[in-house]
């Protein structure tokens, strides 16, 4: 299955990573951050201090207490971080030692023929579920759901991203393991969204099917996929989605028995001075990374920067790209006639409008022709990204709000003349309806 | 377009709508307008006799100029009341104050003739800040344009003091053509450029546009005594279309309501031209009440689309 779109916007920055793995960055630290799952009731298993192997659990669901986060390096817990009401929000691990989980493995053959129970419960046990997000809401997979479907995301249109083609090169027998293995969840079909030149091996079976999407960005989110295959929406979160190198981790996981923590991100930027990929752990420290850290006229964001990536220390959960910007950077502009001195004498003093700042609306939603013509939906931009700011949960879900997350929105925040940020709205509109249920 | 411009366009309009650049949709909107606007001024300079010395092209500026001497104090009081009741707003309501202010007193001004005392001005703006869009919430929360019911008010309200004049934008119109060169069909010309330019720029919708196209040589079928092409040239119809009509505020949310902004307003213009012999221009009649049919055009569409669709949002 193909599908190509028009509609979208590729934007070009300085400092475009050259896809090649330059090398191994190796962090003292790591982070273990849980504000990157939604939805996770964190609780507590270790303690500062204690020594924990490679896929130690370390903080479990209260309500669901077999989804665990595990630890992605053998080491030391160096301090935990509490937030409002003492709620675990960040548990720092210092590198050392080799000790590591164990967990069973299968040869390939075996994985077309295993049970559903038998991959939910390594996955559950290695922590590698976590990497399961299932919309609507967005939040962590619940163990107690049989999927309807999954999309494995093995495209990525986000400026300066690498390359998923890249990345899989050497790791494709993982990868094809990782999709037969996880093809066992869904009561329906898997389905590998890659784009159209990519060369990426997928396992033939009946239960996975190939998509290629093509066109610019948002053509690699998982929100454009889920409306690409055309899924009802359901109120109950069952349309599940997970990105690449964790599904090729998982594979590892299935056929050698060994957590895999390492990531390849992109490190890149016009702050860069040799944009390329870097393998690191999960949650590794940002300031490991060969960037100029001391330097206050540059932020390091973590993230895809069309509106999501944060200056942060830790890298993201679901994060594969480092951007170092010029702190105050704008979105690239041409300048022209349009940046009339006179005109911008007579407006409102503005802000510096830096990558990840919010900027204060000024005006009402202005239903501007430029949305049409970068929304992928079928659904009228305007007026669903109207309901998500009036903040009617039922308009809103008739709409289809249901299938977006906050990724899907980020274009229309940069592209919107009067400011709004989209993508707060659709959060507080989908806790509304979560609320209703 | 070639293929390389084709590519940049998206990211040009990205950098033409910065966040927060409302300002920059502002630039645009004024910047498209502006050579309708200086043929109108032209045209009403040629009242002004030319002083002998001049020759060629300094005959034409010179009536552009003696056209802006009227215009520019019209503007600035216009502006300056407009940008007070902005100002005033901001602080009552703890806000940043937005460009919208320069956008409405722009049109207001276009919209009354040449000749309207400068305390009217005051007034009429005033009546179109406030009521036209300040207590709805300001720019992008009004149902209709504060320039059309700034301009409504005066005519409503004081029309022995605006006398016969007519409004700037009707001037070129209104002009018969065989004595004028055809200047009303070069200010459609202008007021078309203006339209490309909002539509290409991602401003302003085609599907409105349009829509108005399309309905007009229909609804000018059944109206025996002119044709399409003559509504279109006379009085300020075509500056309207191209200028108020795609007001970014009243906009409509969904395309078939677009279509159904944009042929309802020209089937009003020629409704009233037809029936209403005190009215003969009727275009600011007919952008205020298609603008409050928006949420009815919308609501239409959007039921089908529910009806059609369900809860998924499919893929064009």
């Amino acid at each position: 299955m193909r599908v190509d779109r028009k509609r979208g916007l590729d934007l070009r920055f300085d400092g475009v990573p050259e896809q090649r793995i330059a090398g191994r960055v190796a962090s003292a630290t790591v982070a273990l951050q849980l504000d990157d799952y939604r939805g996770l009731r964190p609780k507590l298993l270790v303690a500062a201090g204690d020594e924990v192997a490679l896929g130690q659990p370390l903080v479990q669901d209260r309500v669901h207490p077999e989804l665990v986060c595990t630890a992605s390096v053998p080491g030391r817990i160096k301090s935990i971080g509490r937030g409002a009401r003492r709620r675990v929000t960040q548990i720092v691990l210092a590198a050392e030692g080799e000790r590591a989980e164990a967990y069973p493995s299968f040869s390939f053959r075996q994985l077309d023929k295993l049970k559903a129970e038998q991959v939910r419960a390594s996955l559950l046990t290695s922590g590698l579920w976590m990497a399961l997000r299932a919309r609507p809401f967005e939040g962590v997979a619940s163990p107690a759901i049989q999927p309807r479907a999954l999309f494995i995301t093995a495209i990525d249109s986000n400026p300066l991203a690498p390359d998923p083609a890249v990345v899989l090169a050497q790791r494709g027998e993982e990868f094809a393991a990782g999709v037969a293995a996880l093809a066992r969840l869904p009561s329906g079909l898997t389905y590998v969204c890659v784009s159209p030149e990519a060369e990426i091996d997928i396992p033939e079976s009946p239960k996975v099917q190939r998509v290629e999407f093509g066109g610019p960005h948002p053509a690699g989110l998982p929100g454009t996929h889920l409306h690409a295959v055309g899924l009802p929406v359901a109120r109950e979160p069952d349309l599940w989605h997970i990105g690449y190198q964790d599904v090729a981790a998982i594979g590892r996981l299935f056929l050698k028995g060994k957590l895999d923590c390492e990531r390849v991100i992109a490190l890149a930027g016009p702050g860069v001075q040799h944009p390329g990929l870097l393998q690191v752990r999960l949650g590794t420290c940002l300031s490991a990374l060969p960037v100029p850290h001391d330097d206050p006229a540059q932020q390091i964001v973590s993230g895809p920067l069309l509106g999501l990536a944060g200056v942060a220390d830790y890298l993201g959960r679901f994060h594969l790209q480092v951007s170092v910007f010029p702190a105050g950077a704008t979105v690239p502009q041409s300048g022209g006639i349009w940046r009339n001195a006179a005109l911008r004498l007579l407006a409102a003093p503005r802000r510096p409008e830096s990558l990840p700042a919010a900027v204060r609306p000024r005006a009402g939603m202005l239903p501007v022709e430029v949305f049409e013509r970068i929304w992928p939906f079928r659904t009228p931009p305007a007026a669903i990204l109207r309901a998500l700011l009036i903040g009617d949960p039922d308009d809103a879900a008739e709409l289809g709000c249901l299938g977006l997350a906050e990724d899907d929105l980020a274009l229309c925040n940069l592209v919107c003349p009067s400011g709004q940020d989209y993508a707060a709205a659709l959060r507080r509109t989908l806790q509304r309806v979560e609320a209703q249920q | 377009m070639t293929p390389a411009v084709r590519q940049s366009w998206p990211a040009l309009m990205a950098a033409l709508f910065p966040r927060g650049g409302c300002e920059r949709l502002l630039a645009i909107f004024i910047s498209a307008s502006l050579p309708a606007v200086l043929l109108s001024a032209w045209y009403a300079g040629q009242a002004v006799a030319v002083p002998a010395e001049l020759s060629g092209w300094s005959r034409e500026w010179f009536s552009v100029r003696m056209g802006l001497q009227q215009f520019l104090p019209l503007f600035v009081v216009a502006a300056l009341t407009g940008f007070a009741w902005e100002r005033l707003f901001a602080i009552v309501r703890k806000r940043v104050p937005d460009a919208g202010w320069f956008m409405a007193a722009w049109l207001f001004v276009l919209l009354v003739p040449p000749s309207t005392p400068l305390w009217l001005i005051v007034l009429g703006m005033s009546f179109g800040a406030f009521f036209g869009a300040h207590v709805f919430g300001g720019t992008g929360c009004y149902v209709a344009s504060p320039a059309v019911i700034a301009a409504l008010f005066l005519h409503f309200a004081y029309p022995s003091a605006l006398g016969d004049g007519l409004p700037w934008v009707a001037l070129a119109g209104s002009a018969p053509a065989a004595e004028t060169g055809l200047v009303a069909y070069a200010f459609l010309v202008t007021c078309l450029a203006g339209a490309f330019t909002l539509v290409a720029s991602g401003a302003a919708s085609a599907r409105t546009l349009m829509g108005a196209l399309v309905a007009l040589p229909v609804a000018a079928f059944f109206h025996d005594s002119m044709t399409a092409a003559e509504h279109a040239v006379i009085g300020s119809f075509a500056f309207c279309w191209a200028f108020l009509l795609t007001d970014p505020s009243t906009e409509a949310l969904t395309r078939a309501g677009r279509w159904m902004h944009g042929g309802v307003f020209a089937l009003l213009v020629i409704l009233i031209r037809a029936n209403d012999p005190a009215g003969p221009d009727g275009v600011l009649f007919a952008v205020l009440l298609a603008g409050l049919l928006v949420p009815l055009f919308d609501y239409t569409a959007l039921a089908i689309l529910r009806a059609r669709h369900g809860t998924t949002l499919a893929l064009r």
